[in-house]
């Protein structure tokens, strides 16, 4: 724990150390009266190659060159870098058409990189509480099974009088629960509203049971909790993987833009 | 809650089991082509993309529509703003007014594709002008098929400069302060030895002259200006000394190239948005080549030297000598108010007169002095006082007529001298020539002896020459006198000739003719019974007037400013100044004359009778070998009579304006400033004011209060307009 | 399905040990020891001697100072002497003299353009490979190939170090090798041809087969029991300062003893589902709490689980495994409070075998005569202050739970450990949930490093936050090699690492059986169109076994190590507790 804090503090110390030699050296061109923007864009240029090498190095993993684990922290605090140049660079406000689309994409590149930087710190935990770590492939498997369990019960339950109540509460509230999938809104916010509700719900029903009806009821809450946490794990996998196509779907549409940026600051370059 | 069946999960496929996300478990799973490899066609799907899929694919897609986008917009016609990096300032905008015209662009970006391949026309006496260290080549030609000449004119700066050539003075546009290297170099050198503590004269003042003067209004012309003095460049670091230590050629005086090549990009920013102060300058771009280190204006800043600087006045004026004499004895409070300000007018100094018109400040005490003095009048002519008895005694040949109608007032002895304009009208006669020629240079008649025949001979030659210049006016005018003089003997006579025609200015020919019938004219006994008439009584406003008493014509100024008597006194001053000129020592006596007469002229004991008090206050015109004089040659005559004027158009390295200092209640008191300096006061153009001392400055200007930068007392671009 | 292309199954015995052994040969072998008095009746109808001995056995030949046998090499064979004579040693030899055969590495080319390829096809196999002999034998017999132009390991100066170290000669007719080749274990001796020799070796499978014979069995014990059990003494750190004499006298008072089925793993899989208390009963019991202290307990192989009695069940403290003793602080108790029947101390815990255990033990009497007096006081244990059990029976008041003894584990975590089996693994995939994002780029890495086939699914048993993934953790005990037909699963004699060649799998899924942690995956295969390769005759399907290999060919390592981002993977050697503690509480 100790270890890792101090390699934090010692990447935060050498990116901090980086920006300010940046800052030092644009300042030292200025008073050349020197392009301090060829200077901050083409450190700007060097840094976001050097970020696009982290999914190269993920492709090449052959070579031998020092784990993926140590390039991704290098990925973070160059990114941190980049940042810090970008806004040397563009400054604020940005002008220009092409200038703005370009620090748009730069934007929010830089900004999914930070919440992911955020979600890939707390999603593992955030997991883990949710129980047994599962795979996403199977997920819809277990679901299933649970959904079946369910319907297994349920059936039981209506074949007596005493827990019919229970197999209409699963008609009515549970079988549309255990047969879906969960939204879009809740891989994006998975809250635990439903599965509260659904408890409180079967919480009710059971005043009206005897003691086998209570033993069902008392199964069916716990695949409702399973069921639920089966749900959070794929909505919180899914958030992630996603999160990482949005952080590289527009990569190359940034590339582009700065290619014909640095074309046309050379077209019209004055003198 | 493990999978049943022991397989491996590949998560690196682009496809995946149609059935997965229904909870279906079929191992079979797509196959390469992504379809289902299912043989049980029960459990057949439709496979379905992975998210790796749009990993891998939605990059590429978004790059499509991407160059999909920049393609499309290429060719619109609202190209040109979305690839601008911004707006331009408001009043480059309104200049390229049409965004959609193709060539707007290359209004000012010399490589531009769609740029005119000739320079604006108005360009190319400015850049041909302007240097020949010019940028990059035009992108769609092959560098090799550009000659150098028509790269120079493509550059950036030069279009900057062909339109704000108009107030730009573009001596040495891409050179530092716009100064030429050799200047540059001469105020480093003079700082780099201030520097080492050698006691230094002061900055060199440098003299350019514009050459674009000749094209303006003439009224508007301000003087040649001294670009820069000691205070001007105090903070020029030793850039020499910097250089070597950093290699930066950019801030090398010495370098020609290196500092003739300064783009105006270097500075000013376009495409900041429309209301983007492109003048605005931070002062750590100044340190740029002045590298002398100091904390802020207030913390090691040059101390003053001699700040203002004494602007060499052309009017005599004491402040301290009014403050203490002249107010004190008229009992009137000093109040530089009083005079200085006026909130209606603007100067390079802000709403602060440096001078004042002479109705304004001087008028009310002086008017009656100056009037008083001129009173008397100038004699323009006289006859000269002959004894004519004498003369014909001693067997001259004096014509009869002469001898018989010359004024019995003007013939008792030879006595008196001859006045000095009438010498000078004197000398436009062949005859007045000849009778000068035997006087001495003050024309004193009493110094002739009627027993020497040459004696003789010159006054015989002087009554003649007397009557014969009131003859002549009298009968054809102005022009007649002045013909006869131009034609006579084909000799030059030019400055002479300005002074004659100084002198007839508005002398009526019927007062000479009058004159010539009163006194020569014996048949017409006309203004015999006159009353005696006095010049301050008669002409109490000034004019021409016979002065029966002096037998003369006279002329009385009108007061100050009096046109007859400041041409007189020019065409004087002008002579003195053409003499001075001429190299050769050997003068004819005709010229040793004229000389005389315009020192004598310009004297105090000059004109008539006080006359030459103009000098007393107009010091410029009484001195003939101070730079004042040599600069007013170049100007027109009538500046030289008035205070210096500098011009608002005129940007020297410094600039101060009065009227946010005067906003200040502590300031409202010129003395806060501008207090005397110890010294003795004197009529002089030196100041009698103390230098203003850096700390007055800084006490306000720091960046919490008025600000410290250097653009707010310094300018860039330091030269005339 | 993409078509299929039928060929013949695979067989046991396609690729036998020596394909060019000559029938002279073999009838030669059936007349000669030990296989003359063999029994012929012993053996199955589908396995005969003669078989046994054609397909698994060859005859090579070897020079004075060949090296036949290395120590710490783990061993697939083992040997008889056929003529001539052959030295074991037993003082340990520099192995820097010994040479190791280079594996082949792919070219970097090829790695680089795998690493981008895309396949699309899942478990491709070169139909024509699949078939083919002449690819050369596997890799495990690479090392002692008995073609005589391959060059082979020797000893350069062979008669100087045969004279200068202890040795043991073993002539015609003795067996050697038989106890690494059947235990899995690395060779606690090295042997060397003195003269020319010639051999007879059989792999440890047909050595399996063989041992259905009663009398070959009764002999192959003796040997199990007697061989190296002094070298093995010797390396045990409590007796490093023993006089050589005392060690002899030691090596008499001790008698080896075997705990479990040796084929442990067809019980496991039942078993481990049951619940602790259970599985801790299903185990053999060595020692029970409570009983009175006869020996110092010695593990030989195997591991066994310390605990003792805590309420209703049982309390896991550590688990002991190679070379580890059991009883020793109770000895050394006794041994300073004299013969005291009431201080003297009964075994305070209780010593149960996890799987197959080998204990040596070690008599009282000996241990304390000859054994403690060359001991480090220091290394000694301090004397039992609150005893479990005393004289009389349990100590009634509830002594303060033990603190695991092993690294300041916690307990349970061993508990998991050892339920699991996980001390077997020397390369087990840990993760660590708290960081693992899901982001399943080991999985991808390994595939892109398998061309496309991934080697592990990336799910097991969970300790709190550690999950122990389904990849191959080339176990100390590999009992995946066991049911090996054709030795295609094998061992790297360096490095361990247990691989399958995919040219001799015959899909016949017994590996894939035994491995206990369902670590290895039979898959379908396909050819490079994508068809999957179907049996001639039953039109089924060809499986064949796969499973993680290390990335034994790569220059950087396991590649799902390399790839995490995270840091949250890492391959480790669960019984080395210390490290799997340093790695957890990083």
């Amino acid at each position: 724990m100790i270890a890792s804090r101090l390699k934090t503090v010692r990447a935060v110390v050498v990116t901090c150390g980086a920006v300010a030699i940046m800052l030092i050296i644009y300042q030292w061109i200025d008073k050349q009266l020197g392009r301090t923007d060829y200077y901050t864009g083409f450190t700007l240029l060097a840094a976001s190659i050097g970020l696009m090498t982290l999914s190269m190095r993920k492709k090449l993993i052959v070579l031998p060159l020092g784990s993926v684990a140590v390039w991704q922290q290098v990925h973070q605090y160059l990114g941190l870098f980049a940042v810090a140049t970008f806004m040397m660079h563009a400054g604020f406000p940005v002008h220009g058409i092409l200038e703005t689309a370009l620090s748009v994409i730069f934007v929010l590149i830089s900004l999914s990189g930070s919440v992911g930087w955020y979600i890939n710190k707390t999603t593992p935990r955030k997991l883990l509480a949710a129980g047994q770590a599962v795979l996403r492939e199977d997920i819809a498997t277990m679901r299933r099974s649970i959904a079946q369990q369910a319907y297994h019960i349920a059936l039981t339950a209506a074949g007596k009088i005493e827990s019919a109540t229970l197999a209409d509460h699963y008609t009515q509230r549970l079988s549309d629960f255990f047969s879906r999938r969960r939204s879009i809104a809740y891989c994006l916010v998975p809250t635990g509203r439903s599965r509260r509700e659904l408890l409180h719900g079967l919480e009710k029903v059971s005043r009206h049971l005897g003691p086998e009806g209570r033993s069902c009821k008392q199964t069916l809450s716990e695949l409702v909790i399973a069921k639920d946490d089966l749900d959070f794990q794929w909505a919180m996998q899914i958030r992630l993987r996603s999160w990482v196509i949005f952080h590289v779907s527009l990569v190359w549409s940034f590339f582009i833009l700065v290619a014909y940026h640095i074309y046309l600051v050379y077209r019209y370059k004055g003198g | 809650m493990s999978d049943p069946i022991k397989r491996y999960r590949r998560p690196d496929q682009q496809w995946k089991c149609g059935l997965q996300d229904k909870g279906v478990l079929c191992t079979a799973g797509p196959d390469h082509l992504h379809r289902c490899s299912n043989p049980n066609t029960d459990q057949t799907c439709h496979p379905r993309r992975t998210l790796i899929w749009w990993r891998r694919y939605l990059p590429v897609a978004f790059a499509a529509i991407t160059v999909a986008i920049l393609i499309t917009t290429a060719n619109m016609p609202t190209h040109r703003e979305i690839i601008a990096p911004g707006p331009l300032t408001l009043a480059h905008a309104q200049l390229i007014s049409n965004p959609q015209d193709p060539h707007r662009c290359s209004a000012c970006h010399s490589d531009d594709p769609s740029s005119n391949p000739s320079p604006n026309p108005s360009s190319t006496d400015v850049s041909a002008s302007s240097n020949e260290h010019s940028t990059s080549p035009t992108s769609d030609q092959p560098i090799s098929q550009v000659s150098e000449a028509v790269l120079a004119k493509h550059s950036q700066s030069d279009r900057c400069i062909s339109c704000h050539s108009r107030d730009m003075p573009h001596l040495a546009i891409r050179s530092a302060h716009d100064l030429p290297v050799d200047v540059l170099d001469e105020m480093t050198a003079w700082v780099k030895q201030r520097a080492k503590g050698t006691p230094s004269t002061s900055m060199p003042v440098v003299l350019v002259s514009a050459p674009a003067a000749a094209n303006n209004n003439l009224q508007d012309q301000p003087e040649p200006m001294a670009l820069a003095t000691g205070v001007d460049a105090t903070t020029l670091s030793q850039t020499e000394q910097k250089k070597n230590g950093n290699g930066n050629e950019r801030a090398t005086s010495s370098s020609n190239k290196a500092s003739n090549d300064l783009a105006c990009s270097t500075c000013h920013r376009e495409h900041q948005g429309p209301h983007h102060d492109l003048q605005a300058i931070a002062s750590s771009r100044c340190q740029a080549c002045h590298q002398e280190s100091f904390k802020s204006f207030a913390n090691g800043h040059p101390q003053f030297e001699n700040y203002p600087a004494p602007k060499q006045s052309r009017i005599a004026f004491g402040h301290r000598k009014h403050q203490d004499s002249h107010f004190t004895k008229t009992s009137t409070a000093f109040d530089c108010r009083a005079c200085h300000v006026d909130t209606n007018s603007r100067s390079n100094v802000g709403q602060v007169f440096r001078s004042l018109s002479y109705e304004t400040a001087c008028a009310k005490c002086h008017d009656g002095s100056i009037k008083s003095s001129v009173s008397e009048g100038a004699i323009v002519f006289q006859v000269p006082s002959i004894d004519v008895e004498g003369l014909a005694k001693n067997n001259a040949a004096i014509s009869k007529s002469l001898s018989e109608q010359w004024p019995e007032e003007a013939s008792l002895m030879l006595d008196g001298k001859i006045p000095p304009l009438m010498q000078w009208l004197l000398m436009g006669e062949s005859e007045g020539s000849l009778a000068l020629s035997g006087l001495d240079l003050s024309g004193d008649l009493s110094k002739l002896r009627l027993d020497s025949q040459a004696d003789r001979k010159s006054l015989v030659s002087l009554a003649t020459a007397s009557r014969m210049i009131l003859e002549k006016i009298g009968n054809s005018g102005q022009s007649a006198f002045a013909q006869r003089f131009v034609s006579n003997n084909g000799q030059s006579v030019a400055p002479f000739d300005y002074g004659i025609r100084a002198i007839l200015r508005g002398a009526p020919p019927d007062l000479f003719r009058t004159a010539f019938e009163t006194w020569f004219d014996s048949s017409k006994q006309i203004g015999k019974q006159w009353k005696l008439l006095k010049p301050g009584t008669h002409l109490s406003d000034g004019g021409w007037m016979i002065d029966k008493n002096r037998l003369s014509i006279s002329y009385v100024p009108t007061g100050h400013a009096d046109p007859w008597l400041a041409s007189v006194l020019e065409s004087a001053n002008d002579l003195l100044e053409a003499d001075r000129m001429r190299s050769d020592s050997n003068r004819e006596q005709n010229e040793i004359r004229k000389v005389f007469i315009a020192k004598q002229l310009l004297s105090a004991q000059g004109v008539g009778q006080g006359i030459g008090r103009c000098a007393e206050c107009h010091q410029s015109i009484a001195q003939t070998n101070s730079t004042v004089t040599q600069i007013a040659l170049q100007g027109q005559a009538q500046d030289r009579w008035r205070s210096k004027r500098v011009s608002t158009a005129t940007r020297s390295l410094t600039k101060f304006d009065h009227g946010p200092h005067l906003i200040q209640p502590q300031l409202q008191s010129c003395i806060a400033c501008h207090a005397f300096n110890g010294e003795q006061p004197k009529y002089s153009i030196h100041s009698e004011f103390a230098n203003i001392k850096i700390e007055q400055c800084a006490s306000c200007h720091h960046p919490q209060a008025a600000g410290d930068q250097c653009t707010q007392c310094h300018n860039y671009h330091a030269s005339q307009r | 399905m993409a078509g299929a292309l039928a060929i013949e199954r695979p067989k046991r015995w396609d690729h036998p040990l020596d394909p060019s052994m000559l029938l002279r040969d073999l009838d030669w072998l059936i007349a000669s020891e030990p296989f003359a008095s063999m029994n012929p009746d012993c053996f199955p109808k589908a396995t005969p001697l003669v078989d046994i001995l054609k397909n698994d056995a060859r005859i090579s030949r070897y020079e004075h100072g060949d090296v036949i046998i290395r120590e710490g090499e783990y061993g697939g064979s083992a040997f008889i002497v056929v003529r001539g004579r052959v030295r074991t040693l037993i003082t340990r030899l520099e192995s820097t003299s010994v040479e190791v055969a280079q594996r082949e590495r792919p070219s970097w080319l090829k790695l680089l353009r795998d690493s981008l390829r895309r396949f699309p096809v899942p478990e491709v196999r070169h139909v024509a490979a699949t078939r083919s002999h002449k690819d050369g034998p596997p890799r495990l017999v690479t090392q002692v190939r008995s073609v005589d132009d391959k060059p082979r390991v020797f000893l350069q100066d062979a008669s100087a170090i045969l004279a200068g170290s202890t040795s043991e000669p073993l002539g015609e007719g003795e067996l050697f090798g038989e106890m690494a080749a059947i235990t899995r274990s690395p060779s606690h001796y090295t042997v060397v041809a003195e003269g020319p020799v010639v051999l007879l070796e059989i792999r440890w499978q047909g050595l399996r087969l063989l041992r259905r014979d009663p009398e070959f069995q009764k002999q192959l014990d003796h040997r199990y029991r007697g061989a190296g059990l002094k070298a093995h003494l010797r390396e045990t750190l409590l007796f490093r300062f023993l006089p050589a004499e005392h060690l002899e006298k030691i090596a008499e008072a001790t008698q080896l003893v075997s705990y479990g089925d040796r084929e442990w793993f067809s019980e496991y899989k039942s078993t481990r589902k049951l619940n602790i208390q259970e599985q801790l009963r299903q185990e053999p019991i060595i020692v029970e709490e409570g009983s009175p202290v006869n020996d110092l307990l010695l593990i030989r192989s195997g591991f066994a689980r310390r605990s003792y009695r805590l309420g209703a069940g049982h309390h896991t403290i550590a688990y002991l495994g190679r070379g580890e003793a059991f009883g020793l602080s109770e000895l050394i108790h006794n041994t300073h409070q004299g013969i005291n029947d009431k201080t003297i101390l009964p075994y305070q815990e209780s010593l149960r075998a996890i799987g197959f255990v080998d204990v040596l033990k070690i008599s009282r009497r000996a241990f304390v005569e000859y054994a403690i007096p060359f001991m480090r006081g220091s290394e000694l244990p301090k004397p039992i202050v609150t005893a479990r059990y005393d004289s009389q029976g349990p100590v009634l008041s509830e002594a303060p739970p033990l603190v695991s003894q092993q690294e300041n584990v916690d307990p349970a975590f061993l508990e998991f450990l050892v339920d699991e089996r996980l001390i077997n693994g020397r390369q087990v995939m840990m993760i660590d949930t708290e960081r693992c994002t899901r982001c399943d780029d080991c999985v991808r890495a390994c595939a892109r490093v398998h061309e496309g086939n991934p080697r592990f699914t990336r799910n097991g048993p969970q300790f709190g936050p550690f999950q122990f993934a389904h990849a191959c953790m080339h176990c100390a005990d590999p009992v995946c090699m066991i049911g090996c037909p054709t030795g295609a699963i094998a061992r790297d004699s360096d490095t361990g690492i247990i691989s399958i060649n995919p040219d001799t799998c015959i899909g016949c899924s017994v590996c894939s059986e035994s491995c206990p942690y369902e670590n290895i995956v039979m898959v379908q295969i396909h050819d490079q169109r994508g068809r999957a390769l179907v049996d001639k005759q039953s039109k089924l399907p060809i499986l064949q076994a796969t499973k993680c290999d290390l990335c034994h060919s790569l220059p950087t390592g396991p590649a799902c190590q390399a790839a995490c981002p995270h840091e949250a993977l890492v391959r480790i050697d669960a019984s080395n507790l210390k490290a799997l503690q340093n790695w957890m509480d990083r």
